[in-house]
Parts: structure tokens; sequence; C-alpha cells
């Protein structure tokens, strides 16, 4: 399977550290299957994604008439859709959007979110402003946020990630400022005044460290909630335009077909399900390790 | 008499809040000598944790604010200094023990990198240098396996350990005054001995000057050389430790003298430990007068209305108290 195959790499370079190496390898695994699991799924979608020019089998935009609507076969294994082109291919190219919108959508609404939310926590004055124009912020719909903005500019991967990540701006910031305002009242806190640390070390080294493993956890989910904010999007034809392919439009585009080609929704389906499946799962796993009072370090 | 390390002269210390001003600290003038040990001995909310936070210029602001006086370290005047001279003073020639070991150290970094912050943020030295520092400085506070524990976390640790890593803490840059802020008050009784040994032996092998504050009189008599008895944010009573376990002469010290149990002096059956009647009075509005006044069986008219001024009733023995001239008549 592929957990040998990815111990037996390093194995094959030196063999005196890699028992170590292995036998913690293998401790990690026992103890926190989640982890390996959701590890494993999503290493092999993002390989696959990342991969996408060599092992898609067809091009995935290439229309032929006369092999629509097949079921699947050796030829294509996931079938074809309406226009006959290759379910397969498609949903291969498709991730590489959809895994982009996630990661982006997560990194950039958990690193504002922190920002913001630092601050928010810290200044009285700062947190009265921030945290109106956040209420604010959350009272937009994203879909509508994102139609808009469609209406307005043109369809672009970059209109699709500003629309999901707005509206999860918010959240992280409330998620922060609640963390930080407990936190600053922690005798820690008071113990690192008494030795001289500098303000903006006491919110570096100090706060944000102890808001890290909640945070982490939220950007999984939110990573994962993107992924499906997408596939939304484009199945309301809002996304990218056609004929590029997501795992969203995909299913849109199968949905007309449903009654006659199932293999159209169900495939692009399955992948969305087992990549948010697998995010959620390291998230958990994450949450567990990251908290220092749940591990058990030795 | 030398000059002594620490000078406070007239502190006061007041919460301006919604209901009024609190007057937590009340003109409070004390000094400690170098590798002296003060005692500063009160019962809860008299004011003993805010004197230590005015000294590290930590109280909580904006409703906090030190209003008035002076506190000079050799010389130099603390309020005076800016937030960032301010900061080269802390834990680097006034350190401080908190209460709560168990939350006083970070979560989320490892011992190591706690100690080592504030080694390199007062000292400059290499990272290197620093790692021996903190290794020497637990070998120091008694802690097995100093290596180890350098990487180890506080929830590893039990609340004796953690305490001793607050008190390395403290000692790493070779602070001229360590306040202790009821520093064994979150141990058991076993370790809290174990603590004050550590600290009395640390005190005066490095000759540091020590500040403890702490409600036990227990904790005081075998650590301190002097101690201060503070009530409702005044000073009440100064004296030498044997002086003043000897000789109390303020109503409200003999009470808490007299709420200590005895190994040797049993109670006989039924009998009950004295406590002293009443409460603190709030310091929102305080009386005129003693703030002991309505708690003490001796209060006259006097005590009421004027305030008793701290008087030398014998050789560095101080008392607050207008009924000090006739002890037969205010002895129980």
């Amino acid at each position: 399977m592929a957990v040998t195959d990815t111990v037996s790499l390093p194995a094959a370079r030196s063999t005196a550290p890699t028992k170590g190496r292995l036998a913690r390898f293998a401790r990690f695994v026992r103890r926190h299957p989640n982890i390996a699991i959701g590890a494993l799924i999503l290493t092999l979608i993002v390989a696959c994604s990342a991969l996408a020019p060599l092992i898609a089998p067809y091009d995935p935009d290439a229309i032929n008439p006369a092999e629509r609507l097949k079921p699947p076969s050796a030829a294509h294994l996931f079938g074809t859709d309406a226009f006959g082109r290759d379910v397969l291919s498609r949903v291969i190219w498709g991730g590489r959007i959809s895994l982009v919108v996630g990661l982006t959508v997560a990194l950039f609404s958990v690193g504002i979110g922190l920002a913001i939310g630092l601050v928010a926590g810290f200044s009285r004055i700062a947190d009265a402003v921030l945290m109106r124009v956040m209420d604010a912020m959350m009272a937009i719909p994203g879909i509508l946020l994102a139609i808009a903005l469609v209406a307005l500019t043109t369809a672009s991967i970059e209109t699709v990630v500003f629309a999901l990540v707005i509206p999860e701006i918010p959240r992280v910031v409330r998620l922060v400022r609640a963390m930080v305002l407990s936190l600053r009242e922690q005798p820690f806190v008071d113990a690192a005044r008494a030795v001289g640390t500098r303000f903006h070390m006491i919110l570096i080294r100090h706060i944000m460290p102890n808001t890290v493993a909640p945070l982490i956890v939220q950007a999984t989910f939110i990573c994962a909630f993107a992924i499906l904010g997408e596939a939304y999007l484009s199945f309301l034809g809002v996304g990218l335009p056609p004929p590029t392919s997501t795992w969203g439009s995909v299913i849109a585009e199968g949905r007309k077909v449903f009654g006659l080609a199932v293999w159209v929704v169900l495939f692009p389906g399955l992948f969305l399900g087992f990549t948010v499946l697998s995010i959620n799962l390291i998230g958990d796993g994450l949450r567990d390790i990251l908290d220092p009072k749940l591990s058990r370090r030795q | 008499m030398e000059t002594p390390i620490l000078q406070i002269d007239d502190l006061s210390t007041h919460f301006f809040t919604r209901d009024g001003v609190v007057r937590a600290v009340d003109n409070l003038t004390c000094h400690v000598g170098a590798g002296e040990a003060l005692g500063i001995v009160g019962e809860s909310g008299c004011g003993k944790s805010v004197t230590s936070l005015s000294v590290m210029r930590l109280v909580q602001s904006p409703s906090g604010r030190i209003v008035n006086g002076a506190i000079r370290l050799q010389g130099r005047d603390l309020l005076a200094l800016s937030e960032k001279e301010m900061r080269e003073i802390r834990g680097n020639e006034i350190s401080m023990i908190f209460q709560e070991p168990m939350t006083s150290l970070n979560p989320v970094l490892s011992i190591g990198c706690q100690l080592i912050e504030t080694i390199r943020r007062h000292r400059g030295v290499s990272g290197k240098e620093a790692w021996q520092r903190a290794v020497d400085m637990l070998r120091l506070v008694q802690i097995p396996e100093p290596d180890q524990r350098m990487r180890e976390y506080p929830h590893q640790l039990s609340g004796g350990m953690r305490q001793r890593i607050m008190i390395a803490m403290a000692f790493a840059c070779d602070p001229k005054v360590l306040i202790a802020d009821e520093p064994t008050t979150a141990l058991d009784v076993t370790i809290q001995a174990q603590i004050l040994a550590l600290m009395s032996d640390l005190q005066k092998r490095l000759g540091t000057a020590v500040v403890l504050i702490t409600h036990d009189l227990g904790v005081v008599a075998e650590t301190c050389q002097r101690v201060i008895v503070m009530y409702a944010g005044r000073k009440v009573e100064e004296a030498d430790v044997g002086d003043l376990f000897d000789r109390p002469r303020h109503p409200y010290t003999k009470g808490l003298m007299a709420s200590m149990p005895h190994l040797h002096r049993g109670l006989g059956n039924g009998q009950r430990l004295k406590e002293i009647p009443g409460m603190v009075p709030s310091l929102l509005d305080p009386p005129p007068g003693c703030r002991f006044a309505g708690r003490c069986a001796h209060a006259t008219a006097l005590c009421t209305t004027e305030e008793p001024p701290l008087t030398e009733t014998g050789p560095r023995h101080w008392v607050a108290c207008w009924h000090t001239g006739a002890p037969a008549e205010v002895a129980q």
C-alpha cells in the first residue's frame, strides 16, 4: 500500500537512522490514525491534480460527440459527459482549481483575520472600529457578493477567492479576538511583562502561539468550506466560466443529464467529498497534537 | 544606617472605578536594605499586591494609577522613568515571583524557551550562552535533569517545580530586588517549606534584597528580618521580626497573632481560635481616623476622628495607633 511506499523511500537511502525514523513514523500513524488517513487521501488527490498533464488520459475540454454519455469503461474509467468529454480527465484537472481555491482562501482568511483579531483584542479603540466593520462584512452573503463581483468584473480565480475570503474573515477575527481577550488576562502575560518583555513581543511570542492551535483547526474547516463554496459558485454559474473544469462545474453540467448518466455527477462529487473529509480528519488530528495539554509528548 | 536599595516614600496607588476612588495603597513608606528580607503582611485586599505591582509599575491601567509618592531603586526614581527604561529594570534589577505557578508560565512555550527569552532580553548574550545560563539556573534551584527540563512544557511539571522555575527565572539576571507575591500560597505545605528554604538560601548566597508578600505570619517568621503589617491600604506597624512577634503593639497585629494556632499552647476543649470581629472596611470610602477603629476593641472617640500617626515605640519599631502609649490597657 501507499503507506509502505512512503516509508521504503528513505529506507533505501540509509539504514542506520531510518530504523528509528521508521519506528517513529509507525508510532505516529498508530497514535493519530485520522491524520494518517486524511493525509494519505489528500496526498493522492493533490498528486493527481498536480500531475494532471501527465496522468489525465484525455484533454479535459476535447469534445467528442460520438462518445456522448458513455458509462464507465476501460477507455473512459469515469465515463463521458454530454459533450463526450472524459469525466476522469475533467475531474483530475478540476481538482487543481478546487484545491488552489481552498488553500488560498484558508491562508488569506486566517492570515488577515489573525492580524485584525490581534489588534482588536489589544486596543480598545481599534476594537470598537474594527468589530463594527467586521459586523458589516459578516452581513454580506458570500454567494451574492460573488454574483455581484462577477457582474462587475470578469469571472476569474481571484474573484472567486475574494468572494469566499470576505465572509470568512470576520469569523476568524472574532475567534482570535475572543482568545486574545482571555489570554491577555492570564498571569503568564503579567509574568512576561514583569521580566521586561516588550509589548509587541508579548503579542507575538506569548499571545499569538496560544491562538495557533484553534486557528489551524479553523483553517482546515475554512479550506474544506471554500472547496465546497467554489463548487457552489461554479454550480450556480458564477464561478469560472466554461469550459474550465472545476469539481463544481462538472457537477453542475452533469446535473442536466443526471437521469441518463449518474457518473458525471458521482465521481466529482466523490472527489469533493473525500477531499473535504480528509482535510477535516487532518484538522481534528492537528487539534489533538497542537494542544500541548492534550498531547502526550515524551 | 546604610542607604536602602529600594526606598518607597508616601506611595499612594488608587483605582478610579465607576463607583469612586478605591484607595488600595495610601501613603505607604518603607525601605529594603541590600540583602535584607522584608515581609509585608496583611489580609486579602489590604494593598500588599498592589504595592508590589506599583514597584514594578504594572498596576492595571487605565483604572489604576500611582497618584503620589516616589519609588527609588538605589536613588533612581522609578516613577520618573519612561516605559522603555522601566522595561530594562523589570526582570533585570527588580524581578517578581507570582502567586500562581500553574498559570504564570506560558503553556505553549517550553521552559527553556521562556528562561532563555528573559536572559537574552537583558543580557544580550548568544543563544548558546543563554541556554547554558538557564541550565545553571535550573541546577541552582535544584531541579533534577535540567537539560531535559529545558525542553519540557509547563503542564509536564508539578506546581512546586514550576515555582522553582519561576524562581530560576527571577534570579536569572541577578536582580537587586526580588518581590515575591505570595510565592507559596498555591503550594502544599511540604513544598512551601522547600520553596521558602530555597528562596532564603538563594537570597543569602546571591545577596538579593527580598520583599516577601504574604498573609502567613509563619512564613514571615521563618524568612524575614523585618516586617510591615498593612491594613486597608495603610502601614499600621513595622518592626524587626523578633520584636514584632514578642511585642506586637497594634491591636490588629495582636489580632493576627491571636488567630494563629499554636502547637504548644493547645486549645482547650470547645475553645475556638480568636478571630478579629468584623470586616475590612471598604476602600472606596474609608472612614476617617484609624481604619481599624470599627473592629478594634479599644477604639475611642479619638480613633474614629483622627488618623493615628506612625510613632516609634521602641528601637526600629513603629506603630500607628493612639493607644500604644499604655500597652497594659490595650492588652487583653
